[in-house]
């Protein structure tokens, strides 16, 4: 006997099966479209922006994300629960499609038959596994979020219809098949009943009952079954599960530009309003994102603002966002998220980093504070204010005389490009490294780096302006650009090669929000720049080993992915990372970012001491870090979490230089 | 009714130097900035345009680049801002400065009646404080200075009442309209200009006012007018002081000695 089973046994295939079946399930899924066409409504409220182009990569990054869920595996646990979730449920929607197929389609008009012989054999098979991962990972899924209820994870009616409506639908499932293989299988081919391993444990434990109690319980369970499918695909819209295509759709909508890039607004065009006030502000795919979202919480769980009892949470953005976009299109998005939860933010994109949903939460928050500074002239405190006019007369934050900023340099192996701008490269030294006494030592580590290892370095000395990254980040585009377009003429009449930044601040706005204004100089961080010269040899280390822990600031690990080359150096000089749990991707702000290294940290505990804190927490001695807001953040957070002598603070050039050979 | 600030364009002292063998400013390099006082003096004439719709005019004396100043003013929320600037009007000292001023303040207020002028207590460069008592004196009108807060004003009756503060008092006085108040800085928090009123700034005319306009005597004005001058300008030399005692390893010995000096040196009584 060939192995198969007949479709549709015990329920017929009559027009009395088929026509309310095929009834339904186009009615449910005429309900999905309408509703999702309804839902654009929504989205469409939002302002036009091009998301649809390089669809080659668009559709990659959706099959990676959805049908690999890439994203969703970033985080252990709970990620693999609804992986395998996912792939088991999936399996089923597919079988069930090959099922219709051969049933209604096939065999009904050509009479042929696939699912058969061994094919069908594998087939069961898959199908029993995928089915009791899915009820094993819905479990597992159902003990967290109801009996362990980790923190900050929000339940709602959402998840409870969910959740049982999935366990119904899998559970009838394995009832159904248990009693057609009690009937037949078991009895009749229990060789076969082997290959649905999971179907037979329900069929033996069902094979007590009558033969006529057992068809009428795998018809009515069968009925019910595709009732609760039913149930299922008219429940996407309404609940959390319309993620099945937001989340999805988001990854084929997802910013292909270079990471972290924000829009650079037209100054001196005719817009009357600058920044986001209302959902009108709001392009239609930061509207979209909201729909994306399913609030896993894995932005707050991650968020320094959040975690130091801050006012803010990415996902809570997200989700007010959504609600006025649903409910009350006129509200002040501004006032709705709150000014503290705005300027709490540090840019520092670990929520990006790993939302599954690939939702873009920072330049949300950037545009809202634009319109908080450009259109109300508003800022978290005097001190930042303060800050910004230092900046408009005097080209950095710190309010130091712009004509002392190269005064540094003085006497150290470096030109000023007025006088002499024939350089290797163009060292562009930021405010904190050409103002702060503590901050002075890295330009002068770098400055010595590079002439041992003969390279000539220029600073642009009192020419150089602030890049402008602080007051962008704090929503200030209009100093950021008089900042950046005086920069930007200043180097190019020096028709510089190469410009290189201690700073990752300066890194990231030099090397990708400058080109916006037409900067097209190749620029570095010191760190690449070092560890080349170091590949090539034309930098060598005494090799004295020393243990230290690293910090990757947000500007190199998140926004420009540069894990290695910090490490590589660090090597390079003798040394051992003992790694803090949050590093790489994972790193924590050090609370200075998304310019609030301008400001006083008012609300909640101090970051830079709960990052000093897990820093000590390796026993390392040593905290090194690549950034000078880092160093200022962190010398003054060991101090608050009172680890002096415990800890020191250094940055990879002072390392280097300490060890280097001649 | 008009409320006028006067505000002065002047170099960031905190960075100015002085040449020790000229003795004079270093100014390469130094930023201008509006002094200080100043901006709460224009703030506050603002605060009063929102509050009663008074017309509020900025008004500065100084070379032709002090246009950028009062392009500024512009961007915060002034109504007009006029330049006083001509070649005669150079080298001013605080007299022939607030001759200057008030034959402005004069010329509005034959337009429109002049409520209240603003000046900032002093100015950072020349810290006389006597520009703003020297427009009131001039004017006539009643002189508040070194006010923190405005207590009240009313239009109806033209009386203002005002806050001054003083050495480790304070003072509420009540005068009749017009006057002359100068501000000190905890009078107010300066306002950060929007993009659209910078833009607008952008275009907004900035009048200038020559002695063509003001017509005043040249041997009054300028240098002519002025019968005081800088005649030097140098950083006063200072003895060098003393390291005493080990303020690292024994702070309380330390502090005891530095008392013990002071008392020595009566700078302390007991």
């Amino acid at each position: 006997m060939e192995a198969t089973r007949e479709l549709y046994w015990n329920i017929g295939h009559g027009a009395a099966v088929l026509l309310p079946m095929y009834l339904f399930t186009f009615v449910a899924l005429g309900l999905l479209i309408w509703s999702g066409m309804k839902r654009l409504e929504i989205y469409r409220q939002g302002k036009p922006l091009d998301r649809f182009g390089n669809r080659g990569e668009r559709f990659a990054n959706l099959l990676k994300n959805a049908l690999l869920q890439s994203r969703v595996l970033l985080v252990k646990g709970p990620g693999f629960a609804h992986g395998f979730f996912f792939w088991g449920f999936f399996l089923l929607f597919i079988g069930t499609i090959f099922v219709a197929l051969q049933a209604d389609f096939t065999d009904l008009f050509f009479g042929y038959r696939f699912l058969n012989g061994d094919l069908y054999k594998v087939f069961s098979l898959v199908l029993d596994l995928a089915g009791l991962a899915a009820v094993a990972m819905l479990a597992g899924l159902f003990i967290r979020r109801y009996l362990v209820r980790p923190k900050g994870l929000e339940t709602t009616r959402d998840d409870a219809v969910m959740h049982a409506l999935l366990f119904a639908i899998l559970i009838t499932g394995f009832v159904i098949e248990g009693a057609r293989m009690a009937v037949n299988e078991l009895p009749h081919d229990p060789a076969l009943a082997a290959w649905s391993p999971v179907g037979l444990i329900f069929a033996k434990a069902l094979s007590g009952m009558g033969e006529a109690s057992l068809l009428a319980l795998h018809r009515g369970l069968w009925w019910l079954h595709f009732f609760l499918v039913i149930g299922f695909i008219c429940a996407i819209p309404f609940t959390k599960f319309r993620h099945i295509f937001t989340t999805a759709a988001n990854y084929f909508f997802a910013d292909l530009g270079p990471k972290g890039a924000l829009v650079t607004l037209d100054m001196e065009g005719d817009a009357e309003s600058f920044g986001t006030a209302n959902l009108k502000d709001l392009t239609w795919k930061d509207i979209f994102d909201t729909d994306a979202c399913t609030k896993c919480k894995r932005c707050q769980d991650r968020c320094p603002a959040h975690n130091t009892d801050k006012p803010l949470s990415p996902m809570k953005v997200i989700n007010q966002l959504g609600e006025v976009a649903c409910t009350n299109p006129e509200a002040n998005l501004v006032e709705t998220v709150s000014k503290d939860a705005l300027w709490s933010c540090t840019t520092c994109r670990a929520c990006q980093e790993i939302c599954p949903a690939a939702i873009e939460h920072v330049n949300k928050v950037v545009d809202m504070r634009r319109n908080m500074v450009l259109m109300e002239g508003e800022f978290p405190g005097e001190e930042v204010m303060a800050a910004m006019d230092n900046t408009e007369v005097n080209g950095n934050p710190l309010g130091m005389a712009l004509a002392s900023r190269g005064d540094w340099a003085e006497g150290l192996p470096v030109q000023i490009m007025g006088e002499n701008a024939d350089v290797d490269i163009l060292y562009f030294v930021g405010c904190y490294a050409s103002f702060d006494k503590r901050n002075i030592k890295i330009a002068t580590s770098f400055i010595h780096l590079c002439a041992a290892a003969g390279i000539k370095v220029g600073i642009l000395g009192k020419e150089e302006k602030c890049c402008g990254e602080p007051m962008r980040k704090m929503g200030n585009e209009y100093l950021y650009q008089s900042m950046a377009t005086e920069n930007i003429e200043t180097i190019k009449a020096y028709g510089v090669k190469k410009v290189v930044t201690a700073c990752p601040h300066c890194f990231n706005t030099l090397a990708k929000d400058y080109r916006d204004l037409g900067f097209d100089v190749e620029t570095e961080h010191y760190t690449v720049f070092l560890n080349r010269l170091v590949e090539q040899g034309r930098l060598k280390f005494k090799k004295e080993s020393f243990d230290c822990t690293y910090h990757d600031s947000c500007y190199i690990g998140r926004y420009n992915d540069l894990y290695r080359e910090p490490r590589a150096l660090i090597a390079a000089a003798g040394g051992t990372i003992r790694e803090m749990e949050r590093s790489g991707a994972e790193s924590f702000c050090c609370g200075a970012g998304g310019g609030r290294i301008m400001a006083e940290e008012k609300l909640g505990s101090r970051i830079s001491v709960s990052r000093a804190k897990m820093a000590a927490g390796t026993g390392a001695g040593m905290l090194v870090s690549n950034c000078p807001f880092c160093m200022t953040m962190f010398e003054d957070g060991i101090k608050g979490a009172e680890l002096e002598g415990q800890l020191v603070p250094r940055d990879i050039g002072e390392i280097l230089l300490e060890r280097l050979t001649p | 009714m008009l409320v006028i600030s006067c505000i002065k364009q002047v170099p960031d002292t905190t960075q100015v130097k002085i040449d020790p063998v000229t003795n004079t400013l270093v100014r390469e390099g130094i930023p201008f900035i509006i002094n200080p006082y100043d901006t709460h003096a224009l703030e506050e004439s603002l605060n009063l345009k929102d509050r009663f719709g008074l017309r509020a005019v900025a008004l500065s004396m100084g070379p032709p680049n002090t246009e950028a100043t009062l392009r500024k003013a512009a961007a915060l929320g002034v109504d007009e801002a006029i330049l006083l600037s001509d070649r005669a009007f150079g080298g001013a000292d605080t007299l022939s400065t607030s001759k200057v001023i008030s034959a402005a303040i004069e010329r509005l207020n034959d337009q429109e009646e002049v409520g209240i002028v603003f000046c900032g207590k002093q100015t950072i460069d020349g810290d006389t404080a006597q520009v703003g008592p020297g427009i009131a004196t001039r004017l006539g009108y009643t002189q508040l200075t070194l006010v923190d807060r405005i207590e009240s004003l009313d239009l109806v009756k033209k009386r203002i009442r005002v806050r001054r503060k003083l050495e480790g008092r304070h003072e509420i006085v009540e005068a009749p309209l017009p006057v002359m108040i100068t501000v000190v800085r905890e009078l107010n928090r300066p306002r950060y200009p929007t993009v659209p009123m910078r833009l607008m700034a952008l275009e907004t005319e900035i009048k200038v006012w020559d002695n063509s306009v003001l017509k005043l005597d040249a041997n009054t004005v300028g240098l002519k007018g002025s019968p005081t001058w800088v005649s030097k300008i140098f950083s006063p030399e200072r003895d060098k002081g003393e390291i005493i005692g080990d303020g690292i390893n024994d702070p309380v010995g330390t502090a005891n000695l530095l008392i013990d000096k002071m008392l020595d040196k009566d700078l302390l009584a007991v």
